[in-house]
């Protein structure tokens, strides 16, 4: 339904326009209990924040100082996760029973006392394949294919953490240190940046006669998109969610990501299966699932592409004359210029930093271990 | 002409006048050629008793050439005028009549006589032929200044005659609904129904009746009723004549008529409207009466009364149409071409409708054209129309076709932009109509209705809906008193979703209403002061509420079909119109309907006490076909009286109720194509309304402005809302989803409408609150905590303002202004951080409104040639839509993207689109 906006406001000629964030008051404190109990080899790490109001400027208000214990159904042992001191609260491998049931019990510093409901472990399936697939209108998308032959999953969700090298328009070789200028001993023209999934990536079998899901979206590049002019590279995280785990994200998709079509629902707050256990009104957000996750990690050259053509940045050439300012002038802050090389002894050729050097992008130099 | 005199000569041969008779003699003899028109006649005065009346001005230079041996006069007139815009008619004093404009009929104390040979046989035989002939013949009455005579007998015997028949347009013949037919000077009166039909009784003697209609010249007669006897009349169509416009305003339905809350719209005042793209557009005219609103500006849904999108029936020649929208619900699913007028019943409800809460929305298609072969069309940005009508046996039988198709298809390819290269949007909509004269005493009606729409956005899934409809009626008239009509009728409406995208995942789904329905309804005037409506109705609902299947060979969709449901609702209705007093009448009506759910379905049943969920369900029970699984009948009130305080003035009071079976279970603010419809059943109880509701009407200015205001109250039970996250499709166990609510709604409404004149249009101002209420015991997390909120479409201020001004016959100049309170919305109150990405904090529902709407239209019609004979009449329409370029926002909504929270302002029509339509008739 989404897609009606656009056709609308083509026939139309209406649009959407950036409109200011809501000033109402009365949105701050709410728990928020983040993240995904694994239940085998896996490291655990379940982050307690509070809600802000849009006014707040700040970052995101973590809560630290709770006790959070993970607790089987039939008593047995409990699990404590530790709190690292930045509102994550964490576990080496907890390595829990298949066929019990768990809750989280969470009691704040301040005392205020929450549970979740008892969950299953639902372990994964392994992931068959990541692909992707350029359709001819210049558009590439990376799915995920799964299936569970037992027919017991059903509803699955994923996570990725994406990384792309680039590189900068001009090799830098000299770098300004103080008043002079230093040949660099690490280039900055090759950059792999990293950036883990915003979007909420669900998907279910549970109408279809097996359990399989055939494609499922994972990311959508449209032409141009930088991130595959030169190499790319994807590692999907799959989950299994219960029934309801998958309601609650699929509600939480659409009162956040899937909103402004003509014909959507009233947005309203999903209710997670985390209570307060003296108020048992009182919103808390999030939902707790203990699965095994499968994961893979697949490379996309931009070789391997149709066409994926790259566009040119802006990125026009100056000269920094040494006989009038010094190194610093030209290149010290608030300069964000970057020298690339000589022209000449008292010429040097320099550019805006983004076109000369690949970490103003936001990447690192270091290329990852898995890179090929 | 031809066509008249026919007429005139067969009822020659039946209506025994001598006098008739020797006019038929009457020859002309001579060589006219190379004369003007003054000089023949003065040479034909001079040789028969024939006397010429005309305006010397327009026929003095007018050339004649022609000889004549022995033929009649009626014939030589008729080569005369040939191919001039002059029409003649000729008296039984001999009087020749010659006039430019539009065809009206003229005969004096005769009329069309029923040609049926077993009735002139019968008359024949009888001895009191004469009699009787006088007391069965339909008077044709058409001229003004006439006496015209009904019946036999003696005018002095005293007592009370009914005089009945049809009122139909001049031009076409078409019936013309609810004019007014009044005894001039007084309060009595009545209004034609929906096949132009009236019945009037009075004090035996002579009257002087007054005829009022939109849109139509007003017509006086004048008669002598002896004893009961038709007569029908044929209004000219209002077509301002040249130079001299003399308009008599007795305009006087608002003030003089006992409905409430009801207003008429003929599609010449539609087509003024500037509408979007320049297509003319019923339901959004109906947008501008008060009381109207809609939840979006690109939505036909319409909400009256603080009524939802589903509390409306709309009816299309008496087909329920359940999605009257094209195109995403921009354009309304009616041909303008097609249609005659809108009549919008929202307070005092005639008992023979029910079955839906807030209004009924009753749209009229034109019959043909039973004259001559006609038609007309448009061509717009985006759609392209043309309709065809005619007579198929002389003036007995009629059709009228007509289509609508779009472009669009088109547009959207040759757009070559990557985000609508796979997109489609096409939709079609086709009408007929069939009316068959049978003998003076029945008419058939048969009429059928096609629409359908399909769009696929994106390459990915396609949407397809569409309205089917057909139904015959048979009108029959017993005597001059009673009226019935049979009607039997087939409705269907349909929508799917297909997507192939996924070749494991592919799937069509489907859902259908199938209703059949047949009515009997009757009207019967007893004595001078009653009326009296009655009659039966039964609707037989056939829903298929989903039907998923796998749309592909490698699909792998699991096929799952909701169980069938249907219901069989019924209703016996009686109404009378006593007229207790020249200036108090009252229409008191009850209806009482009747409603099964019918096998075979399968219902579960609830640990009482605990919410309805699935992990609630103790029990199911299967209900085998045909029994009735659950039965709730309702009696329906409809009362509603008019005092006269002056001749121009007076005040109404109404009560009604009404109960509703079917339900459009729809969680979605506009009407979406994909909304599915729920009969009642066991857990969803039918929604019952009731309305109170205080008018005062006035009339200024010789009655050619109408001022009414009108104040109401509503109260509405069982009102479905919906839990957050609820699913509706394909759920067997929709009890589970939704939450019962109650609601309510008041307001005041003030119209200022002037009908007449260069200047013409309407102001109407509402204000008003609709507010709803979780009042379910069962429901776990009651919206808004159970608190009352306002609905999606609450919107206190409403104005608008309707104005077109003529400044000559050929350019006229259309205004339309639009104010509103925004909408309520549910706006987020904050943030937080979960799975990656800021996400939005919501609260309480509809505490927050998005800014005002503001919208102002223009629109320029220029017409071609005013000439009569030309081969087709075209027109052309420039407008703007939404002049001042306002972005009013639909909504305001804020979606996670790359993990950040952002905010958007939405408008639907952004921007100025200005349009061109050419629009022809022939």
């Amino acid at each position: 339904m989404k897609r009606f906006i656009p056709i609308l406001l083509l026939v139309a000629g209406g649009c959407s326009t950036p409109y200011p964030l809501p000033s109402v008051p009365g949105g701050h404190g709410v728990l928020v209990v983040d993240g995904v109990i694994y239940a085998g080899n896996d490291s655990t790490a379940i982050r307690l924040t509070r809600s802000k109001d849009f006014s707040d400027s700040t970052t995101i208000p973590v809560e630290t100082g709770a006790h959070v214990v993970l607790e089987p159904a039939s008593g047995g042992t409990s699990y404590t996760l530790k709190d690292n001191g930045s509102g994550y609260y964490v576990s080496a491998g907890l390595n829990l029973d298949n066929s019990q049931t768990y809750r989280l019990d969470i009691t704040l510093s301040g005392g205020a006392h929450y549970q979740s409901d008892y969950v299953p472990v639902v372990p994964s399936p392994a992931i068959d394949s990541i692909n992707f697939v350029q359709s001819p209108t210049d558009r590439l998308t990376i799915f995920a294919n799964t299936h569970d032959p037992a027919g017991k999953t059903r509803y699955y969700m994923w996570r990725y953490v994406e990384t792309y090298e680039y590189h900068s328009f001009y090799a830098s070789l000299y770098k300004a240190v103080g008043d002079t200028l230093l040949p660099r001993d690490t280039s900055v023209e090759v950059c792999y940046r990293s950036i883990a999934s915003t979007d909420i990536l669900i998907a279910s079998s549970a109408g279809l006669t097996a359990d399989q899901i055939h494609e499922a979206p994972i990311e959508i590049f449209y032409n141009n998109d930088m991130r595959l002019w030169i190499e790319y590279s994807t590692l999907v995280t799959q989950i299994a969610l219960t029934e309801g785990a998958y309601n609650y994200w699929q509600n939480m998709k659409a009162n956040s990501e899937n909103l402004g079509s003509i014909f959507g629902p009233q947005p309203f707050q999903a209710q997670g299966n985390i209570h307060s256990v003296s108020n048992p009104n009182e919103v808390v957000i999030g939902y707790v699932s203990i699965s095994t996750p499968a994961q893979q990690r697949i490379f996309i050259q931009n070789g391997q592409l149709t066409s994926w053509p790259v566009s040119l940045p802006n990125c026009p050439e100056e000269t920094a004359d040494l006989t009038k300012h010094g190194v610093a002038w030209y290149f010290g802050p608030p300069s964000i210029n970057v020298p690339i090389d000589y022209a000449s002894p008292t010429l040097v050729l320099m550019a805006a930093g983004d076109c000369a050097d690949c970490r103003y992008d936001g990447g690192t130099v270091i290329k990852p271990s898995y890179w090929p | 002409m031809r066509h008249f005199l026919r007429l005139a000569c067969l009822l020659l041969t039946l209506t025994i006048t001598a006098r008739a008779g020797a006019q038929r003699l009457e020859t002309i003899t001579g060589d006219f050629r190379g004369i003007r028109f003054p000089e023949f006649v003065t040479r034909v005065e001079a040789s028969t008793d024939f006397r010429f009346y005309y305006i010397p001005s327009a026929l003095d230079t007018m050339p004649v050439s022609l000889t004549a041996n022995n033929s009649p006069l009626d014939s030589v007139l008729e080569e005369v005028l040939d191919n001039t815009p002059f029409r003649f008619a000729i008296d039984s004093l001999k009087r020749v009549f010659v006039w430019q404009g539009s065809p009206i009929q003229t005969r004096l104390a005769a009329g069309y006589y029923g040609k049926s040979d077993t009735v002139r046989r019968r008359l024949a035989r009888r001895d009191n032929a004469l009699a009787e002939n006088q007391s069965r013949r339909i008077l044709h009455a058409a001229v003004d200044n006439r006496l015209y005579t009904i019946g036999s007998g003696n005018a002095t015997e005293g007592g009370r005659v009914t005089v009945a028949g049809y009122i139909r347009d001049a031009a076409s013949e078409e019936p013309v609904i609810g004019a007014a037919v009044q005894l001039e000077n007084t309060k009595t009166g009545t209004s034609t129904d929906q096949y132009g039909f009236y019945s009037l009784t009075l004090s035996r003697g002579r009257h002087t009746l007054r005829i009022t209609s939109v849109g139509m010249q007003d017509v006086t007669r004048h008669v002598l009723l002896l004893s009961d006897g038709r007569m029908d009349v044929d209004m000219p169509e209002f077509v301002p004549i040249l130079k001299t416009v003399v308009v008599d305003a007795s305009k006087t339905v608002n003030v003089q008529s006992t409905r409430m809350g009801f207003q008429k719209l003929d599609i010449a005042t539609i087509k003024q409207v500037p509408a979007v793209l320049g297509e003319p557009d019923v339901l959004r005219v109906v947008l501008t009466l008060p009381g109207v609103t809609s939840a979006s500006e690109g939505s036909t849904g319409l909400n009256v009364r603080g009524g939802a999108a589903d509390q409306n029936l709309v009816l299309f020649n008496d087909a329920t149409i359940y999605n009257p929208s094209h195109f995403f619900g921009f354009f309304t699913a009616f041909n303008p071409d097609a249609v005659k007028d809108v009549q919008l019943y929202k307070s005092s409800i005639p008992e023979r409708y029910g079955g839906r809460l807030a209004s009924v929305l009753d749209v009229t298609g034109k019959e043909g054209n039973k004259k001559k072969f006609s038609g007309s069309g448009g061509v717009g940005p985006l759609d392209a129309r043309l309709t065809l009508e005619g007579p198929i046996d002389s003036n007995k039988v009629s059709y009228l076709v007509s289509g609508r198709t779009t472009y669009s298809n088109w547009i959207l390819r040759s757009l070559n932009n990557r985000d609508y290269a796979d997109s489609r949007a096409n939709f079609y909509d086709v009408n007929a109509h069939i009316s068959a004269a049978l003998g003076t005493r029945n008419t058939i009606y048969v009429t059928g209705y096609l629409s359908h729409d399909g769009f696929r956005l994106d390459g990915d899934t396609t949407y397809t809906y569409g309205n089917r409809n057909a139904n015959i009626k048979w009108k029959h008239l017993f005597g001059s008193r009673t009226t019935s009509t049979v009607t039997a009728a087939y409705d269907h409406y349909q929508f799917g979703i297909a997507s192939q995208a996924n070749e494991v995942n592919a799937y069509s789904f489907k859902f259908s209403i199938t209703q059949w329905s047949g009515r009997l309804d009757f009207t019967t005037r007893v004595g001078t002061k009653h009326t009296l409506d009655y009659g039966l109705n039964a609707v037989r609902y056939g829903l298929q509420p989903g039907n998923m299947q796998p749309d592909s060979k490698s699909s792998l969709v699991l096929p799952v079909t909701v169980s069938q449901e249907q219901a069989l609702e019924s209703a016996a209705y009686l109404g009378d119109h006593f007229i207790i007093s020249p200036s108090l009448t009252i229409d008191a009506g009850l209806r009482y309907s009747l409603y099964e759910y019918l096998g075979p379905h399968q219902e579960y049943t609830y640990a009482a006490g605990l919410p309805r969920q699935t992990d609630n369900i103790t029990d199911s029970t299967t209900y085998g076909a045909g029994s009735a699984i659950k039965r709730y009948s309702y009696p329906e009130v409809r009362i509603s009286g008019r005092l006269v305080l002056s001749p121009n003035s007076s005040i109404k009071a109404g009560f009604n109720t009404l109960a509703q079976y079917i339900h459009m279970m729809s969680n979605t603010t506009a009407i979406s194509p994909t909304d599915i419809w729920k009969l009642s059943d066991p857990y969803i109880q039918p929604e019952i309304g009731k309305q109170w509701s205080l008018g005062y009407y006035h009339n200024l200015a010789s009655n050619s402005i109408e001022v009414s205001g009108e104040v109401y109250y509503k109260q509405i039970d069982h009102y479905l809302d919906y839990k957050s996250g609820a699913v509706l499709l394909l759920n067997n166990h929709l009890e589970t989803d939704v939450i019962n609510t109650h609601g309510k709604s008041y307001g005041a409404e003030i119209m200022v409408r002037k009908t007449t004149g260069k200047l013409n249009g309407w102001i109407s101002y509402t204000w008003s609150r609709t507010r709803l209420q979780s009042d379910d015991p069962l429901a776990e997390s009651p919206v808004n905590e159970g608190r009352w909120y306002p609905s999606d479409f609450d919107k206190p201020n409403i104005l608008n303002v309707v104005g077109n001004y003529k400044f000559t016959h050929r350019i006229g100049v259309s205004l339309n202004v639009a104010y509103s309170t925004g909408r309520p919305i549910t706006l987020p109150i904050g943030e937080y951080y979960l799975g990656g990405s800021y996400r939005t904090l919501y609260s309480d529902r509809n505490q927050y409104r998005v800014p005002d709407y503001f919208r102002t239209d223009l629109a320029v019609d220029i017409e071609g040639t005013h000439r009569i004979k030309v081969f087709a009449h075209s027109s052309w329409t420039l407008g703007v839509y939404n002049l001042t370029a306002r972005k009013n926002p639909y909504s305001i909504y804020y979606s996670s993207e790359n993990g950040v929270v952002n905010g958007y302002k939405l408008s639907i029509f952004g921007t100025a689109i200005p349009f061109v339509t050419y629009n022809f008739r022939f």
